[in-house]
């Protein structure tokens, strides 16, 4: 069985790849899936935060040879671990070819201490965001009915299309009403794709705009965990489940 | 002897001895190293059969001028050139045809060229030009001149007449790639190699995907009216 690497990436900042990755994470996690949530936001890394983890050493640490991978590994239960990022050093944002192969290696080598690796990508459509689905099996793209967010939801999925033929991608749409609106938003990109992509998106699942999402940021922790009746941690069960069988159709 | 030690005067009167003495033998033996030097260091750099650069000057030049790219924008362009079926030559007429005809080949490729373009001999029959702030249109224009510049010379020795191609790679380092020097001169390199593939005599230029961004038009699709 191959690695299982998921990619969260948006397009548009502050759309929730963030605190949706950390919690489908610790969902995984929870329902016994050995769960490894990598920060990919090489530049303003805040998973550690959201988790409230004591950080010593990071990826980049790794890539630079600074750090033992397994040194670098952050624990947050037996079934949950975190590779955190180093935030504030602009340069590793423009990683070259070089950190690109470094990372599939690193991704190889973890794919055999893990069932599921996720990565929560930087926002914008940077290399390192269009590397990271590269390296990832399943693209997932986080939206929200905001314009601005479904323009860039758009223009990422068509980069990495252009870049690299990937014509799978999986819309979570987040911050809605109800799933009827996630529908809504999901069936008019979905024609826009396969107008002028020839493709159709896969429909993932849906997120309601919910305050147990910010309370769970205050108290650092999962709100998944915080909040296990909240609609926001029952809609991402339903992602959880789905991503559990994307998972096993790709090994 | 503190005063005398000035480097600034002893450069500017580099035709005496610092010390001011006559005749002075160290002097002279220094003199005469500074001339070796720079010999040995064209040499290092040149190819004696062409007087072309060789492959060493090649990469730190391509060095130099992708490091440019960044700096200004202005793109760098390079040209791979291989003579066809150049051991058919040596085999047939001799080395000494095969080494007329890489000379040959070298004054053609250096008659035809601006002052701040550079030609190398990159290998064995191998030629490389590197032009700087060129674009790969402008590159493709050089090489397509150079390929029927030899295509119609005429090389002869002992009066018989050789016929002579070249197939050509072209590439261009444009701002913001993400590609050391190394890996640029094998790209086109492996343009050349198609070039060959496809018959010779022919050029054969680095194609890059271009990305095609959001259009008006979709963007205007995605403005759902719900
Ligand atoms: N379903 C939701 N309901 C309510 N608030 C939400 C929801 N999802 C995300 N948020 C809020 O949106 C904000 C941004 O979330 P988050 O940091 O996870 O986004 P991001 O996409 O990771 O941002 P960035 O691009 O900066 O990395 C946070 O304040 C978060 O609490
Ligand atoms: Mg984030």
């Amino acid at each position: 069985m191959g690695p299982n690497v998921i990619a969260f990436s948006s397009g548009k900042g502050g759309v929730g790849k963030t605190s949706l990755s950390v919690n489908v994470a610790s969902l995984l996690a929870q329902a016994g899936t050995k769960t490894l949530l990598v920060d990919g936001d090489l530049g303003l890394a805040n998973v550690d935060i959201l988790l409230n983890l004591n950080v010593e050493t990071t990826l980049q640490d790794v890539l630079e040879q600074k750090a033992e991978l397994s040194d670098s590994l952050a624990w947050v239960n037996n079934n949950f671990a975190v590779l955190p990022a180093t935030s504030g050093v602009p340069d590793m944002v423009n990683q070259g070819p070089d950190a690109q192969k470094q990372m599939g290696e690193l991704l190889d080598q973890l794919g055999s201490e893990f069932d599921m690796i996720l990565i929560d990508t930087a926002a914008g459509i940077g290399a390192d965001v269009l590397w990271f689905n590269h390296l990832s099996q399943i693209s997932t793209v986080v939206l929200t009915p905001d314009p601005t967010s479904i323009t860039d939801a758009y223009a990422l999925i068509k980069v990495i299309w252009q870049e690299y033929d990937r014509q799978e991608f999986h819309l979570l749409l987040n911050q809605v009403q109800d799933e009827e609106e996630a529908e809504k938003f999901y069936s008019g990109l979905t024609k826009v794709c396969e107008n002028y992509l020839q493709f159709r998106p896969q429909f993932l699942g849906h997120v309601t705009k919910d305050s147990s999402v910010q309370k769970g940021l205050r108290s650092k922790k999962p709100f998944a965990q915080e909040f296990p009746q909240s609609q926001a941690t029952q809609d991402l069960t339903q992602i959880v489940i789905r991503l559990k069988e994307l998972s096993m159709n790709q090994a | 002897m503190s005063t005398e030690s000035n480097p600034k005067s002893s450069a500017a009167h580099d035709e005496a001895c610092p010390l001011g003495t006559h005749d002075c033998p160290i002097y002279d033996q220094v003199q005469l190293l500074k001339v070796a030097h720079a010999r040995l260091s064209q040499l290092s750099q040149t190819d004696p059969l062409t007087g072309l650069y060789n492959f060493r000057y090649l990469v730190s030049a391509v060095e130099r001028e992708i490091e440019r790219t960044r700096r200004t924008g202005s793109p760098t362009t390079l040209v791979m050139i291989d003579i066809d079926h150049f051991k058919s030559i040596n085999d047939t007429y001799g080395h000494q045809v095969g080494n007329l005809a890489l000379k040959h080949i070298a004054k053609l490729l250096k008659g035809s060229l601006r002052k701040i373009d550079i030609v190398c001999r990159y290998g064995g029959e191998e030629f490389t030009l590197i032009l700087p702030n060129t674009r790969l249109s402008g590159g493709q224009l050089v090489a397509e001149r150079m390929r029927e510049r030899i295509e119609k010379s005429e090389l002869i020795s002992d009066d018989t007449k050789i016929a002579l191609t070249a197939s050509f790679g072209v590439g261009t380092f444009e701002e913001g790639m993400d590609l050391s020097g190394e890996a640029f001169i094998h790209e086109v390199d492996e343009c050349l190699i198609r070039a060959k593939q496809k018959g010779r005599n022919q050029v054969q230029s680095v194609e890059r995907k271009s990305i095609e961004g959001v259009s008006r038009q979709e963007k205007q699709s995605l403005n759902f009216d719900f």
